[in-house]
C-alpha cells in the first residue's frame, strides 16, 4: 500500500508573453490581458493549495524565450514561496523556451522548487509521512533544441510507488529538435505510472494507462491556441490508481468564429451589424452558461470573427475592404467591454465572395467550373501540387511549420487555412468568369 | 436529344412547313440553290436560343412561329417559338423547361459553331470571327468545354499575378511592397524585445555589480573610518603635541628624580616596565603625601618666620641679659656675676610697699617731728601771742563771720545743685551737711564774735590749753623720735638685702631699691622669656622634624641630594632644610603639574567617545593615554606630524571621492536595478510584434489569396490545353486522318496557346505550324474534324446540321466524310442540306437508315434516294 498523492499537472506557461490582443484594448481590458498568464497561475496555485496537492509539475516552458523578464521571474518567486508555505513542492523541467543550459533563475528560490538538471537525468523521491509516495523522473533541455532522447533513461527499480516522468516533446518521432519520440516508445516504459508532457498547447490525452497527458498551454496566447485552457488535477489512490481531472483555469480565451453570409440576403452593412452583434451575444451567453457554478470563470473572449460566404455585401468588402474591418472592429470592440464576460474581436476577417445567381446550376453544367473544382481539390491533396502552390505564395509563407520556431515575418499555412484561401480563390475565380460569360 | 416533328409556320420561305417522323439518324434534305437549306440551318440554328434582331435572319411573312417536337432521353418536350421572344418549352405534362435544359445548357456561340455547319464554319477562324476576342473564343469552342473562359486565364491570371505583386512583390518576399512596412515594424520590435531580452542578464550583472559595489563601499567605509580615527588622533596629538612633549620632559625629569644611576644605565628600563614603575611609585607616594606638603606649603613662610622669630627673640635675650647684667653691674660694681647677684637677691623678702611706708614713715616721722618741732615752736610763739593779746584783746567782728557763714551756704547750695548732674544722694547729703556745717558756723561764729567778750575770757583758757598742748606736742615728738630710729634700723636692714655697700644708702635706697626691683623684674622677664622661646624651638623643631621626616620619605623614593641630611639641628640648618623641601616642593609642582597636565589629556582623550575608539582601534588596549603616548613616540617631530597629518587627509579626500563614487554607482545601479524589475520593454515590443504581425498576416493571405488564384489559372489552362491536346485533339487527328486518306496523322495546339492555331503533322512527317499552311480542302477537313471530336465528347448528343459543308472536298474526301457522318449518325440526328447529288448518293451507298427530304422554294417533302438524286440532277 503506498501513500495516496495529489498533484497538478501543468506545462508551456510561456510566463510574461503577452497575449496577442492585437489592437488596442481599453484599459481594463488591457490589464486583464497583461495580467492573464499571472491569474491563470494564481488560479492554478489558488487550486493546487485548496486541494491540497502535493506537488506541481511544470513540464517545461515555464518562461517564454522572447519574453523573459525579471517581473515574470519576480512573480514566480512570489507564487514558489507561497506554495512553500503551504508544503507544496515544485517540479520543474526546463523546455525549449527557458533551456537550464542558458537562461538561469534570476532569483534564488525557495527550497519547495526543484529544477530537473539538463545534463542528466535526475530521480527526486517525493516523501509523504516519511514514506516514499512517488518518484519523479525529468531531465531539462539543456539548449533551444533537444534531440538526446532522455526517455531512455528514465528509470526506476520498479512499480511499488507512483512514478511520474516529466518530458519535453512534440511527441513526434520525425522532429528532432523536441525530443523525438512517439507514443509506443513512451509506453515502452512500463514502470513509468504517468508521463507528464509538455510543449504542445493544446490538452490531449495520448494515452489512459499508463496515463500520458498533454496539460496544453495555462493561458492561450494567441488565435491558434483556441479554447479552455487549464491543468491536469491528478489524484492517486494507495493502489496507484490515477484519476485526471482538466481543470479550466485560464481567464481569456481564444475563439475563432465563422458567421456564413450565404443566402443571409443582406442588403446593407447595418444588416451584416446585426448579425454580428447577434453572433456576439451568442458566444457571450455561451461563456456564460460555461461559467455558471465555475470558480475560474472566463473573463474574456478573444474571438477572430470570420466572415464568409456569396454575398450581396461583396461589392462593399471588395471595394473597402480595410475600411470596413476597420469600422467594424472599432464598433464591435467597443460594445462589449463594459460587462463581463468580456468580448474582444481579435480582428475580422471578410472571405466574402460575390453573389452569382443559378451558380450551383452553372457548376454543374459548365466543365469549366468543374474544372476547377477539380483541380482545387486535387491542389490539396496532391503534395507535389500543394507545394508548387505553396512555393508560389512566396517566402512570406514559409515559414516554419512549428509556430515555436517561425521568425516573426513569416507564416505558416495550415491544411484548413490552406483550404480557407483555396477556396477564397475559386470563388474569385469562378465570379470572373461568370461575370464575364454573361 | 432529336427532333420528332418540326411545324415552321411563318420562317423566311418557309410557311406552314411540317416534317413529322423526322428520323433519329441521318435526315438528308436536297434541294436546289435558293430552295432554303440556309434558311432551315438558321432556324434549327437559332431554335434553342431565340431569334435575334439581325439582317441575317429572313423575315416572316407575318410573325416568326414555330413548333418542334423533341425527344431528349425517351421524354418527349414541345418546343415554341414566337416571334423574337424565347422559345417555351413544354413537356408532356405540361411542365415547362428551358430549352438551355435540352440543348445540354451548351452556350449558344458553341452551338452554332459545332451544331450548325456550314461552310463558313470551316474557314479559318480569323475570317469568321469578329476581332481577336471572338477568334480566341471560337478557338476555346473548338477546342473543348469552357476553353472560351479559358482564353481570358492569361489576362486574368496577369490582373492576380499583378495585384499579388503589389501587395507581396513577385516572390513574396516579407520586406518588399506592402509587407515592407509591417516588415520594418516586426524587426524593430524585434531588437526592441531583443534588447528586453539582455535586460534579464543585465539585471543579474547588475546585481551582482551592486552587491560588489556594496562591498566595496563598506570596505571603503571601515578603510576610511580607520583613516578618519587616525586623522583624529594626529590632529589631536598635534594639538597636544608641545603638551605631550612637556609631559615626556617631566616624566624624563621624573625618571631622572626617581631613578638610580644603576637604573638609568640599565638596557631593560623600558622593558620591565621599571621605569614606569618607579616614577608611579614616587608619584602616587608624592601623592599621598601631597596634604603634608601642601600643607607645609602653608606652612612654609610662617614657619620661616617663625623660626626667625624665635632666633631674633632668642638673640634679643641674650642681648637683654648682657644689657642687664651690664646695668646691674653699673649699679653694683661689686657684684662679679651681677646677674647671678641680682638672681640671689630675694626681692620677695623685699616688700617695696613696706619699704616705701617704712621710708614714707621714715620720712613722715621726720617732717612729723620737724612739724611738731615747728608746732612746739609755733606754740611757743603762740602762746606769747595770746598772752600778747591778751594783753590786747581784740575781738573779732560778728558781721565777718556772717559773710563767711554765707559763703558757706553758697558752697552748700552749689553743691546741691550740682548734686542734679552727679550723684544726687551723697552730694544732696553733702550739701545738707554743708549746708548744716554753714549753719553751725553761722550759729557758733556768730555767737562767738557776739560773745567775743567771752571769747577773750576763752583765750586765756586757751593759752593755758596751748600750753597743755605743747607739753603733748613735745611728747609726741619724743614718740616719733623713737619711731624714727626703729625705721630706721628696719630700713637698713633692706640696705643691707639689697647688697649695698654704701652707707648713705638712704639718699638712694630708694632708687636703687626700685633699679634693683626693676632689673629684677627684667630678669626675670627675660628668664620667661627664654623660657617661651625654648617652648617655641621645641614647637618648631616638631615641625621642622615632621618636614624633614617627609622630605626623607620622599627622598626614599627618589634622589633629592639633601643637603639637611641627618642634621640634627633643625633649626639653624632649617634653611637647609627649606632647601630640601623646596627640592620636594619642586617635585611635587613637578608631579602635580606632570599628573593635572597627564590628567588633563588624559581626560581629554577620554572625553570624546570617538577619540576612545580610535584609540582602542590603535592599540586594542583600554589604556588610551599609552596608546596615545605610543602614537606621540611615533613622530620625531611636530613636522613629522603634520606631514602624516596631511598625507593621509590627502588620502583621506581621495578615499572620500572613492566612496562617493561608490555611492553613486550604488545609487544608479540601484536605480536601473529597479527599472529592469519593472521594465515594460518586452511587452511593448511584444505588442508591437503582435499587431504588426495580424497586419502583415492579413496582407500575406491577400497575397496567398492572389496568387492561388494565379496558380489555380496557370494550372487549369495547361490542364485544360492538356486534356484538349488528349481528349479532343486526338480524336480529331483521327476523324482528319480517316477524311485526308490516311494523309495527316496528327493535329496539336501551337505552341502559343494565344495564337490560337493548330500545328498540323502529315504522315510523311512534314509538318504544318499553321492552318493557312493547308489548302482550302484540307483546311475545311481540319476545321471538320475538329467539329465531330468536339461534338462527339458532349453529352448527351445533340442534332447536327450540315449545310454543304463539303464542297471542296474532292471525291475521295467526300465519300470519308461521307462515311464519317452516316456512322456519326448512329448517335446523333444529323441533318445534311445539299445540292449535290453525288453526296446524296455516296450517302445512300453508306447507310441503309437515311431519311431523304425534297425541298422546292421552302415545302418539303418526303422523297427518297434515288428520286430525290434524280431531282436533284436536273
Amino acid at each position: 500500500m503506498s501513500k495516496a498523492i495529489k498533484f497538478i499537472h501543468t506545462a508551456d506557461l510561456h510566463l510574461a508573453k503577452e497575449l496577442s490582443s492585437n489592437g488596442r484594448p481599453t484599459n481594463n481590458l488591457r490589464q486583464l490581458f497583461l495580467d492573464a498568464g499571472k491569474t491563470a497561475f494564481k488560479n492554478l496555485v489558488e487550486l493546487a493549495v485548496k486541494n491540497k496537492v502535493d506537488f506541481i509539475l511544470i513540464a517545461g516552458d515555464l518562461y517564454d524565450r522572447e519574453a523573459r523578464s525579471i517581473k515574470a521571474s519576480r512573480f514566480f518567486l512570489k507564487q514558489a514561496q507561497y506554495l512553500n508555505q503551504n508544503d507544496i513542492e515544485l517540479f520543474i523541467i526546463s523546455g525549449n523556451h527557458d533551456p537550464a543550459g542558458v537562461e538561469k533563475e534570476v532569483f534564488e528560490l525557495p527550497a519547495n522548487v526543484h529544477y530537473f538538471s539538463s545534463e542528466d537525468v535526475e530521480l527526486f523521491k517525493y516523501q509523504k509521512e516519511d514514506k516514499v509516495a512517488a518518484r519523479i523522473l525529468g531531465q531539462s533541455y539543456r539548449q533551444k533544441f533537444e534531440s538526446r532522447k532522455m526517455y531512455n533513461y528514465y528509470t526506476v527499480p520498479d512499480r511499488s510507488v507512483f512514478n511520474i516522468a516529466l518530458l519535453h516533446t512534440a511527441l513526434n518521432k520525425d522532429n528532432n529538435r523536441y525530443v523525438p519520440v512517439n507514443k509506443s516508445e513512451l509506453l515502452s516504459k512500463e514502470e513509468i505510472h504517468y508521463w507528464a508532457l509538455g510543449h504542445l498547447h493544446q490538452f490531449q490525452q495520448i494515452n489512459n494507462k499508463p496515463a500520458v497527458y498533454f496539460p496544453g498551454t495555462l493561458q492561450a496566447h494567441n488565435i491558434s491556441e483556441e479554447g479552455n485552457k487549464g491543468a491536469i488535477l491528478v489524484e492517486v489512490d494507495s493502489n496507484l490508481n490515477s484519476k485526471e481531472k482538466f481543470i479550466p483555469l485560464a481567464p481569456v480565451i481564444f475563439e475563432e468564429v465563422e458567421l456564413d453570409l450565404e443566402q443571409k440576403e443582406l442588403k446593407n452593412i447595418s444588416e451584416l451589424q446585426n448579425l454580428i452583434a447577434d453572433k456576439i451575444k451568442t458566444i457571450r451567453e455561451k461563456i456564460r452558461q460555461q461559467n455558471d457554478g465555475h470558480r475560474y470563470k472566463v473573463e474574456a473572449v478573444i474571438v477572430r470573427l470570420i466572415i464568409k460566404g456569396r454575398t450581396e455585401l461583396h461589392y462593399y468588402v471588395d471595394n473597402n475592404r480595410e475600411e470596413l474591418e476597420g469600422t467594424l472592429l472599432h464598433e464591435f470592440r467597443n460594445q462589449y467591454v463594459k460587462e463581463s464576460p468580456y468580448i474582444w474581436l481579435h480582428s475580422l476577417i471578410f472571405r466574402t465572395a460575390k453573389s452569382l445567381k443559378n451558380l450551383e446550376e452553372l457548376k454543374n453544367n459548365n466543365p469549366l467550373y468543374q474544372n476547377i473544382e477539380n483541380l482545387t481539390n486535387e491542389i490539396l491533396s496532391d503534395q507535389k501540387l500543394k507545394q508548387e502552390l505553396l512555393a508560389e505564395w512566396g517566402q512570406i509563407w514559409q515559414g516554419d511549420q512549428d509556430k515555436e520556431d517561425r521568425a516573426n515575418h513569416k507564416f505558416f499555412a495550415d491544411k484548413k487555412l490552406q483550404q480557407e484561401i483555396l477556396a477564397e480563390a475559386k470563388e474569385i475565380i469562378m465570379s470572373e468568369f461568370i461575370e464575364d460569360g454573361d | 436529344m432529336y427532333y420528332k416533328k418540326l411545324y415552321i409556320r411563318d420562317f423566311g420561305i418557309f410557311s406552314n412547313q411540317n416534317l413529322n417522323n423526322i428520323s433519329k439518324n441521318l435526315v438528308v434534305i436536297g434541294g436546289k440553290n435558293r430552295a432554303g437549306k440556309s434558311t432551315f440551318l438558321k432556324l434549327l440554328r437559332y431554335l434553342p436560343y431565340g431569334l435575334p434582331r439581325k439582317d441575317s435572319i429572313p423575315p416572316a411573312d407575318n410573325k416568326y412561329y414555330i413548333e418542334a417536337e423533341l425527344e431528349k432521353e425517351n421524354k418527349s418536350y414541345n418546343l415554341f417559338l414566337n416571334g423574337y421572344s424565347s422559345p417555351e418549352v413544354i413537356d408532356q405534362k405540361q411542365n415547362h423547361h428551358s430549352a438551355a435544359e435540352l440543348f445540354n445548357r451548351l452556350d449558344q456561340l458553341s452551338y452554332q459553331q459545332l451544331f450548325s455547319i456550314s461552310l463558313d464554319e470551316l474557314q479559318h477562324l480569323s475570317k469568321i470571327a469578329k476581332g481577336e476576342k471572338q477568334k480566341k473564343r471560337l478557338f476555346s469552342i473548338l477546342l473543348g468545354a469552357g476553353f472560351s473562359e479559358l482564353v481570358r486565364v492569361p489576362e486574368l491570371a496577369d490582373k492576380y499575378f499583378n495585384n499579388a505583386k503589389n501587395i507581396g512583390g513577385t516572390l513574396g518576399d516579407p520586406a518588399v511592397a506592402s509587407f515592407k512596412p509591417y516588415y520594418n515594424q516586426i524587426k524593430t520590435a524585434e531588437e526592441n524585445r531583443d534588447q528586453a531580452l539582455l535586460e534579464i542578464k543585465e539585471f543579474t550583472k547588475k546585481r551582482e555589480e551592486l552587491a560588489q559595489s556594496q562591498e566595496n563601499l563598506n570596505l571603503k567605509k571601515q578603510k576610511i573610518e580607520r583613516l578618519e580615527n587616525k586623522y583624529l588622533l594626529l590632529d589631536l596629538l598635534k594639538n597636544n603635541y608641545s603638551e605631550l612633549e612637556e609631559l615626556e620632559k617631566m616624566e624624563l625629569e621624573l625618571a631622572k628624580m626617581a631613578l638610580d644611576s644603576s637604573d638609568l644605565n640599565s638596557d631593560n628600563l623600558n622593558q620591565n616596565g621599571l621605569f614606569l614603575k618607579k616614577i608611579n611609585n614616587l608619584l602616587s607616594f608624592i601623592k599621598s603625601q601631597s596634604k603634608k606638603i601642601k600643607s607645609f606649603q602653608k606652612k612654609e613662610e610662617v614657619l620661616k618666620e617663625k623660626v626667625k622669630n624665635y632666633q631674633l627673640h632668642k638673640d634679643k635675650i641674650a642681648n637683654n641679659y648682657q644689657l642687664l647684667k651690664a646695668e646691674v653691674k653699673s649699679l653694683n660694681s661689686s657684684w662679679e656675676n651681677p646677674l647671678q647677684q641680682l638672681e640671689n637677691i630675694n626681692t620677695d623678702l623685699l616688700k617695696e610697699q613696706d619699704l616705701n611706708k617704712k621710708l614714707r614713715k621714715f620720712e613722715k616721722l621726720n617732717s612729723e617731728i620737724e612739724g611738731l618741732q615747728r608746732e612746739i615752736n609755733d606754740l611757743n610763739a603762740e602762746i606769747e601771742a595770746n598772752s600778747s593779746e591778751l594783753e590786747a584783746l581784740d575781738y573779732e567782728n560778728p558781721a565777718a563771720v556772717l559773710k563767711k557763714s554765707y559763703l558757706i551756704l553758697a558752697f552748700s547750695l552749689i553743691s546741691l545743685s550740682s548734686s542734679v548732674f552727679v550723684d544726687f544722694n551723697q552730694l544732696r547729703y553733702l550739701s545738707v551737711i554743708i549746708a548744716l556745717a554753714a549753719f553751725i558756723y553761722y550759729s557758733s561764729n556768730y555767737k562767738s564774735s557776739s560773745l567775743k567778750k567771752q571769747n577773750a575770757d576763752k583765750i586765756k583758757a586757751e593759752n593755758k590749753a596751748k600750753n597743755n598742748k605743747l607739753v603733748e606736742l613735745k611728747q609726741q615728738q619724743k614718740q616719733r623720735l623713737e619711731e624714727l630710729n626703729k625705721i630706721e634700723a628696719e630700713i637698713d636692714n633692706y640696705a643691707q638685702i639689697l647688697g649695698i655697700a654704701e652707707s648713705d644708702y638712704l639718699t638712694f635706697l630708694d632708687s636703687y631699691f626700685r633699679e634693683i626691683r626693676d632689673k629684677k623684674r627684667r630678669y626675670q622677664n627675660l628668664q620667661v622669656e627664654e623660657k617661651e622661646n625654648k617652648e617655641k624651638r621645641k614647637e618648631l623643631e616638631k615641625s621642622l622634624l615632621q618636614l624633614r621626616s617627609l622630605i626623607t620619605n620622599i627622598d626614599g623614593y627618589c634622589n633629592l641630594n639633601l643637603d639637611s641630611g641627618e642634621n640634627r639641628n633643625l633649626i639653624e640648618n632649617f634653611s637647609s632644610l627649606f632647601k630640601d623641601f623646596n627640592l620636594v616642593t619642586d617635585l611635587f609642582t613637578l608631579s602635580e603639574n606632570y599628573l593635572s597636565q597627564k590628567s588633563q589629556l588624559e581626560h581629554t582623550l577620554k572625553s570624546s567617545h570617538k577619540i576612545k575608539k580610535a584609540l582602542s582601534q590603535k592599540n586594542g588596549k583600554n589604556n588610551y593615554y599609552q596608546s596615545f603616548v605610543k602614537l606621540y613616540r611615533e613622530f620625531s617631530s611636530l613636522n613629522a606630524v603634520e606631514g602624516k597629518k596631511k598625507s593621509l587627509s590627502e588620502k583621506l579626500s581621495e578615499l572620500k571621492r572613492e566612496k562617493s563614487d561608490l555611492e553613486e554607482k550604488i545609487t544608479t545601479l540601484k536605480n536601473r536595478i529597479a527599472e529592469l524589475s519593472t521594465s515594460t520593454k518586452i511587452e511593448k515590443a511584444q505588442q508591437e510584434i503582435d499587431r504588426a504581425q495580424t497586419a502583415l498576416e492579413k496582407k500575406a493571405e491577400h497575397y496567398a489569396v492572389n496568387k492561388s488564384v494565379y496558380f489555380i489559372l496557370k494550372k487549369l489552362r495547361s490542364k485544360m490545353i492538356e486534356k484538349a491536346e488528349k481528349e479532343l485533339l486526338k480524336p480529331a487527328a483521327e476523324i482528319l486522318n480517316r477524311i485526308s486518306g490516311d494523309h495527316y496523322k496528327a493535329l496539336e495546339t501551337a505552341a502559343d496557346i494565344e495564337q490560337t492555331d493548330f500545328e498540323i503533322i502529315a504522315k510523311n512527317g512534314s509538318k504544318y505550324n499553321s492552318v493557312e499552311q493547308l489548302s482550302r480542302g484540307s483546311l475545311e477537313q481540319l476545321f471538320l474534324a475538329v467539329r465531330i471530336s468536339r461534338i462527339k465528347e458532349i453529352e448527351p448528343p445533340l442534332p447536327i446540321v450540315l449545310d454543304d459543308s463539303f464542297v471542296n472536298f474532292d471525291r475521295s474526301h467526300l465519300y470519308n466524310t461521307a462515311k464519317l457522318i452516316s456512322e456519326l449518325a448512329d448517335r446523333h440526328q444529323i441533318f445534311i442540306l445539299s445540292c449535290h447529288p453525288h453526296l446524296i448518293s455516296y450517302i445512300s451507298q453508306l447507310s441503309d437508315s437515311a431519311q431523304y427530304w425534297k425541298l422546292e422554294s421552302g415545302r418539303f417533302e418526303l422523297s427518297n434516294q434515288d428520286k430525290l438524286i434524280d431531282y436533284l440532277q436536273h
